[in-house]
C-alpha cells in the first residue's frame, strides 16, 4: 500500500466521473495538439515541395496564386508569359536551369502538366534527391526542342511544316506514383486528357498519350500529376482558342503558364529575382517565402483555435474540480479515518490534488493519442488532396503540454483538496454513519 | 508513562462554552489496561481524541513517554499518532474499496517505517482471517470486521491502544472474543490499553476503571 495506490484506487472507484471528466480534458488537449501538429507538419510538407526549385516565374499577378498553381496544382493560372520572355529569362546570366511549365488540362481529376525533359533532370526533392522512375523512362523533349517546335507552330514560317504526329514525342506521358496506383495505369497505357481542370466532359480525343514512365513517389504534388511534353499543349486541337476564351482573353494562348527556375548561387538568385520583377510582363516569386507567408497567415487563425482549445481544457479542468468537490461530502469519513491512522492534513490534501492531477494526466495522454490519430487521418486526406506528404510526429511540445495540463489538474484539485484538508477528523469519526 | 496534568477541553455550543473534559491529574503506567466509563456525552471519546492528538487540549499537558504531545505541532502529532497509537472504533471505520489486508496495511502507511504486507498478513492470520485477506469490508461479517479493525490498530504493536466501545456493535460472543484478542495483544506487547465501554461486565475485566463523571 502506498499513496499512489490510494490515489489510483480512488480514481478507479469513481470510474464514471473519472472517465467523463478525463474525456473532456482529452477533447481540449486533442484539439490543441492536433491543430499544432497539423500546422507544423503541413508547413514542413509544403516547404519540402517549395524546395523543388528556388524561383517561379509567371505572369504578373498574385504571387501566392502563382506558387500554389505551379507547384501544388491548386487554383488557376493567372496568365501566361510569352515565349520571347521565356527565352530572355532562361538565357539570363546565372540561371542554372529553367523549365517551362504549361498547366490547365486534367485527366480524371489529375492535373496534366506540360514540361520539358529538364524537369525530370533538374528537379530535386529535399531528402530524396532527383526524380527517379519506378517503371519506364522520361520522354525526351528538351527545352531547346520546345522552343524550336513552338516557333514552327506559331512562327511566321509555320506553313509547310509537316506533322508526323504518330511518331512524335508529344504523345508520350509520364505519370506520378499516385496516379499510377489510383488509376491503375501502367507503362504502355493510353490516356486522353480532358480540357480544363474542373469536371469536364470535353476530351481531346485526338491527343491520346501513351504512358512511357512512372515516377517513384516523392511525397509532393508531383505524385498526383501527369506530365506530357509541353508542346503537346499547343498541338491539341482547339486548345489554344479555348484557353483564351476561358480566361476572357487576358492571356497569350501561345505563351507558357510558368517557369521553374534555379539559379547558380545566392547572389544570382537575388539579382535574377529583381531583374524579372522589373519586367512588365513577368514576375518572380520564391515559393518557400510564399509558403512561409501563407502559413503565417494560417498561423494567426490557428492561434485563435489554439486559444479556444485551451479554454476547452480549462473548462474541462473546472469540470474535474467540480466533480471532485461534489464527492468531498461523501468522502469526509475516508479522510478522517486516514487522519486517525496518522495521515497529516497535508497528505490528505495531496491525495485529492493528485487524484485531480491523474485525471488531467489521463485526459492529456488520451487527448494526445486522439490528436495523433486525427492528424494521421487528416494527413492522409491532405496527401490524397494535394499530394503533399506530411509526417505527423509528436515532439517535446506535446510532452510539455501533458506536464502542464497535469500540473493544472493538480492545481484545480487544490480546491476540493482544501476541503479534505479542513476535515475535522474527530468530528467525522464520532458521527455514527 | 501517560501523564495528564490539568487537561481541559471546552466546546463552544451556541453562545456558551461547555467544558467537556477537565482532568486535574491522571497517571497511567505502561501496559496498564484501563476501562473508561461514563454517561453518554460525558467526554469519553473526547478524552481518547486528546490522547491520540486528534483533538488539542485548551490547556494542560499530556505527556506520553516523556513527550508532551500538547507541545507538538499538528503534523508532529500526526506522526506521533501513526507511530505510537492504535485506534479502534465502535463502527470499525474500515475503508470501503480496500481489502482486509489493504486496510491493515493502511495502518502502517503513515508510520516512519515501511509498509510490510507480510506483517499485515500475519496479524490477520493470527486473528483468524487468513482466508479473508482479500475480502472487502462489506463481504465480511460484523465480527470479522471487528477483527480487521483490531488487526489494523495493532499491526504496528503500538505503545497505546485506544478503543472506543470496540464491542458495542458486536453480539456477546463476538464481543467476548474481540476483547480477549485485545487483551492478548496488549499483554504480549505490553501495550497500554485504554478502552471506553458501557458494559459493566466488560469493564470489570480491566486493571482499573475510570469514571468520566468522577474524573472531572
Ligand atoms: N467537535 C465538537 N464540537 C462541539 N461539541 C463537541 C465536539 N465533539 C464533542 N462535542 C460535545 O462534547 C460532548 C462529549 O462528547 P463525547 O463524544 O466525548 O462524549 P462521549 O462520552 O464519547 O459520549 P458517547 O458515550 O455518546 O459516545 C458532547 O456533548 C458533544 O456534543
Ligand atoms: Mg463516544
Amino acid at each position: 500500500m502506498n499513496i499512489v495506490k490510494i490515489v489510483v484506487r480512488n480514481v478507479k472507484r469513481r470510474r464514471l466521473s473519472t472517465s467523463l471528466t478525463a474525456a473532456s480534458v482529452a477533447l481540449g488537449v486533442a484539439l490543441f495538439v492536433a491543430i499544432g501538429v497539423l500546422r507544423q507538419a503541413s508547413e514542413q510538407g509544403f516547404q519540402r515541395t517549395a524546395g523543388i526549385c528556388d524561383t517561379i516565374v509567371g505572369a504578373k499577378g498574385d504571387s501566392l496564386q502563382l506558387s500554389l498553381n505551379t507547384l501544388y496544382h491548386m487554383g488557376f493560372s493567372a496568365g501566361n508569359i510569352s515565349l520571347d520572355s521565356f527565352n530572355e529569362i532562361r538565357n539570363q546570366e546565372g540561371v542554372a536551369w529553367a523549365a517551362p511549365i504549361a498547366l490547365g488540362d486534367s485527366y480524371r481529376s489529375h492535373r496534366i502538366v506540360g514540361v520539358s525533359s529538364e524537369f525530370f533532370e533538374q528537379v530535386k526533392i529535399a531528402g530524396s534527391g532527383s526524380l527517379s522512375f519506378s517503371d519506364g523512362r522520361p520522354f525526351d523533349f528538351s527545352t531547346e526542342q520546345f522552343v524550336e517546335e513552338h516557333e514552327h507552330l506559331f512562327g511566321e514560317q509555320q506553313a509547310g511544316h509537316d506533322h508526323e504526329d504518330d511518331e512524335h514525342v508529344s504523345y508520350r506521358a509520364v505519370i506520378g506514383a499516385n496516379v499510377a496506383t489510383k488509376l491503375s495505369l501502367k507503362v504502355g497505357d493510353k490516356i486522353v486528357p480532358t480540357h480544363g481542370v474542373e469536371k469536364s466532359t470535353e476530351h481531346h480525343h485526338d491527343a491520346a498519350s501513351e504512358i512511357v514512365g512512372i515516377l517513384e513517389a516523392t511525397g509532393t504534388p508531383i505524385d498526383r500529376a501527369i506530365y506530357i511534353p509541353i508542346i503537346a499543349y499547343y498541338k491539341m486541337e482547339g486548345h489554344a482558342i479555348d484557353r483564351e476564351v476561358e480566361l476572357e482573353g487576358t492571356r497569350d494562348a501561345r505563351g507558357i503558364s510558368a517557369i521553374m527556375l534555379s539559379t547558380k548561387s545566392g547572389y544570382y538568385r537575388q539579382q535574377i529575382y529583381r531583374s524579372i520583377n522589373n519586367r512588365l510582363d513577368a514576375m518572380a516569386v520564391f515559393p518557400s517565402i510564399e509558403m512561409r507567408k501563407l502559413f503565417k497567415l494560417i498561423g494567426s487563425g490557428d492561434m485563435i483555435l489554439r486559444i479556444i482549445s485551451l479554454l476547452v481544457v480549462v473548462v474541462a479542468l473546472i469540470g474535474v474540480l467540480v466533480s471532485l468537490y461534489n464527492a468531498m461530502g461523501a468522502r469526509r469519513k475516508e479522510f478522517a479515518i486516514l487522519r486517525a491512522l496518522g495521515a497529516s492534513r497535508r497528505l490528505v490534501m495531496t491525495i485529492v490534488s493528485l487524484e485531480s492531477a491523474i485525471i488531467a494526466f489521463l485526459g492529456a495522454i488520451f487527448g494526445t493519442l486522439l490528436a495523433s490519430l486525427a492528424a494521421l487521418v487528416l494527413a492522409t486526406e491532405l496527401h490524397a488532396f494535394s499530394g503533399v506528404t506530411i509526417n505527423v510526429s509528436l515532439g517535446v511540445e506535446e510532452i510539455y503540454l501533458i506536464v502542464i495540463v497535469t500540473l493544472a489538474g493538480a492545481f484545480a484539485g487544490l480546491i476540493p483538496a482544501l476541503e479534505a484538508y479542513r476535515t475535522e477528523a474527530a468530528k467525522q469519526l464520532s458521527s455514527n454513519v | 508513562m501517560i501523564k495528564l496534568n490539568n487537561v481541559r477541553k471546552d466546546y463552544l455550543s451556541g453562545n456558551n462554552t461547555t467544558t467537556i473534559v477537565d482532568v486535574a491529574e491522571l497517571n497511567i503506567s505502561a501496559g496498564e489496561k484501563i476501562a473508561i466509563v461514563g454517561a453518554s456525552g460525558s467526554g469519553k471519546t473526547t478524552l481518547l481524541n486528546l490522547l491520540s492528538g486528534l483533538v488539542v487540549a485548551d490547556r494542560g499537558q499530556i505527556v506520553i513517554d516523556s513527550q508532551d504531545i500538547t507541545a507538538l505541532s499538528e503534523s508532529e502529532r500526526d506522526r506521533f499518532r501513526a507511530n505510537n497509537i492504535g485506534y479502534l472504533f465502535q463502527n470499525f471505520h474500515l475503508l470501503d474499496g480496500y481489502s482486509a489486508l489493504e486496510n491493515v496495511e493502511l495502518g502502517m502507511l503513515f508510520t516512519s517505517g515501511a509498509v510490510q504486507s507480510q506483517r499485515a498478513e500475519e496479524q490477520l492470520t493470527k486473528l483468524g482471517l487468513g482466508q479473508r485477506l482479500h475480502h472487502q469490508p462489506s463481504e465480511l461479517s460484523i465480527g470479522q470486521q471487528a477483527r480487521v479493525a483490531l488487526a489494523r490498530a495493532t499491526v504496528n504493536n503500538p505503545k497505546i491502544i485506544l478503543a472506543d466501545e470496540p464491542t458495542g456493535a458486536l453480539d456477546s460472543e463476538s464481543a467476548r472474543e474481540a476483547l480477549d484478542l485485545l487483551f492478548e495483544q496488549s499483554s504480549s506487547y505490553n501495550s497500554t490499553l485504554i478502552c471506553v465501554t458501557h458494559d459493566k461486565s466488560v469493564a470489570a475485566n480491566f486493571d482499573r476503571i475510570l469514571d468520566m463523571g468522577q474524573l472531572q
